[in-house]
């Protein structure tokens, strides 16, 4: 997966740019088509980064329950 | 006999002395002082005693103008000196060099005088004290391994910081021999490797059971000692010279124990609080952030091709429909107006004329006869009925005085 060259926000920011040009006029039914493939793919990177990013705060948040300082210790 | 070898008394009194001094240059002696008389010449003079036994003491002013305390008659006193005769009475006596109290008040007096001594040496300026270590790993305990000292500081080290290495030294806290023992326990501990601290200390006891943590070796030996030490004798009223010599004083042994995890125990506490609020950011701005996207992402389904060509499809039925009933309308507003026109056609049109009876009478020419002056007698015309006509001939005239 090209975790490292996906930008979110950029992604993110060029998501929003589609849709508002998707909303603003009328466009070819061609047009529409592949601005909205193109919204679609980004639409699906942006949740699995999302997803991602939970499930690692969910691990680091029930890591906070364990013994926080044996594991500071653990590493010297 | 041999009368010539006698002894005059002033020699026998000299041998005696000579003797007496010779061999008791210096005792300690303990006894209560009585018939104290303060002469003022500055000498002391007075009778030591006890149950069974006097002896007679001086102590010259240059001896007693040191003295921490007013001697009198009934004080339970230790003195050293030197045994002497005053030979112009025969008597032997003591010559008082230092007298103190006995029992505790000697102690103390002991204990205020060596706390000065040190204190002008400079033992316990804080410029000599060393700092604690913040996180110490390896921590050396001089102490007895009975007694509930050792037990309670262990138990707060397992609580508090579990990872810190304890080596225990254990030694004797109480008695003469404790200040030699705990000197060692020291050394012993400093020679270890990577000790970051040493804590030397006892539960609480009398003035008498602490003692030993008063002894000048000591003293000295904790102020030497290059890894820093925390002192931790009895209660925390209780302050003997190793507390004001060690580079802290704790007032028990389980506060040494605390005081030496703290910087720990609020690190972890620190940590545990921005591990804490890291989450928390984390968590807000993921929902934050699923927030935008799902509404962004719900307003490009509605942008669906399908969607759009749906709706235009459905514009598009709309509009056919729209049109379908304006032509409708259109027709049916034709045909009305067509039916009003027929209507009005008809009731203007003959033929419902004739159909009521009425009847168009014609010339040969089919112009519409009028007036009998129309026609001329005998000339032929027709007659048109509601079905069918009636040819006639006009008849000679009856009527012609009604023409024109």
């Amino acid at each position: 997966m090209s975790q490292e060259s996906f930008n979110f926000e950029e992604s993110m920011q060029k998501l929003v740019e589609i849709v508002k040009s998707l909303e603003s006029e009328n466009k070819s039914l061609e047009k529409n088509i592949q601005l909205f493939e193109e919204g679609l793919a980004l639409s699906k990177e942006l949740q699995k980064h999302l997803e991602s990013a939970e499930e690692k705060i969910e691990i680091l948040s029930k890591d906070q329950n364990g013994d926080l300082s044996a594991g500071l210790f653990e590493e010297k | 006999m041999k009368f010539e070898k006698s002894l005059s008394v002033s020699e026998l009194t000299a041998q005696l002395k000579g003797l007496i001094e010779s061999s008791y240059s210096s005792v300690f002696v303990k006894g209560e002082i009585s018939n104290f008389t303060h002469h003022s010449s500055g000498h002391m003079y007075f009778t030591l005693k006890d149950k069974n036994s006097e002896l007679r003491a001086v102590m010259f002013k240059g001896n007693n103008n040191t003295l921490a305390f007013s001697p009198k008659s009934g004080d339970d006193v230790i003195i050293q000196g030197k045994l002497s005769v005053y030979e112009a009475r025969g008597q032997y006596q003591i010559i008082a060099q230092h007298m103190e109290p006995a029992g505790i008040g000697a102690l103390y007096l002991e204990f205020e005088k060596l706390k000065q001594r040190l204190k002008e040496e400079g033992l316990f300026d804080e410029s000599q004290k060393k700092n604690l270590p913040r996180f110490p790993l390896k921590i050396g305990i001089v102490t007895s391994k009975t007694g509930a000292a050792i037990r309670d500081m262990l138990t707060i080290f397992k609580r508090r910081a579990p990872h810190i290495k304890i080596l225990i030294r254990p030694a004797l806290v109480q008695g003469s021999d404790a200040p030699k023992d705990i000197i060692n326990g020291i050394k012993e501990l400093s020679n270890q490797n990577n000790i970051d601290l040493i804590i030397v200390g006892r539960g609480g006891g009398s003035f008498e059971d602490l003692w030993p943590f008063n002894n000048e070796e000591l003293a000295r030996e904790i102020s030497k000692c290059i890894i820093p030490i925390v002192s931790a004798v009895g209660h925390e009223t209780d302050t003997t010279i190793s507390d004001m010599v060690a580079d802290f004083r704790a007032p028990t042994p389980s506060a040494a124990s605390e005081i030496s995890t703290n910087h720990f125990v609020e690190a972890t506490q620190s940590i545990h609080n921005l591990h804490k609020r890291l989450i928390d950011v984390s968590i807000s701005k993921v929902s934050s952030l699923w927030q935008t996207f799902d509404s962004l992402s719900g307003r490009l389904m509605i942008q669906k091709p399908s969607n759009v060509f749906n709706q235009q499809k459905e514009k598009i039925g709309h509009l056919f429909k729209t049109l379908n009933m304006s032509i409708k309308r259109i027709i049916n507003f034709e045909q009305s107006s067509f039916l009003n026109l027929k209507t009005k056609l008809d009731t203007l049109s003959p033929t419902n004329t004739l159909e009521r009876g009425y009847s168009i009478a014609y010339k040969e020419d089919r112009s519409i006869i009028r007036r009998p002056g129309d026609l001329k007698s005998g000339e032929p015309f027709t007659v048109k009925l509601h079905e069918g006509e009636l040819r006639a001939k006009k008849e000679k005239s009856q009527y012609q005085n009604k023409e024109n």
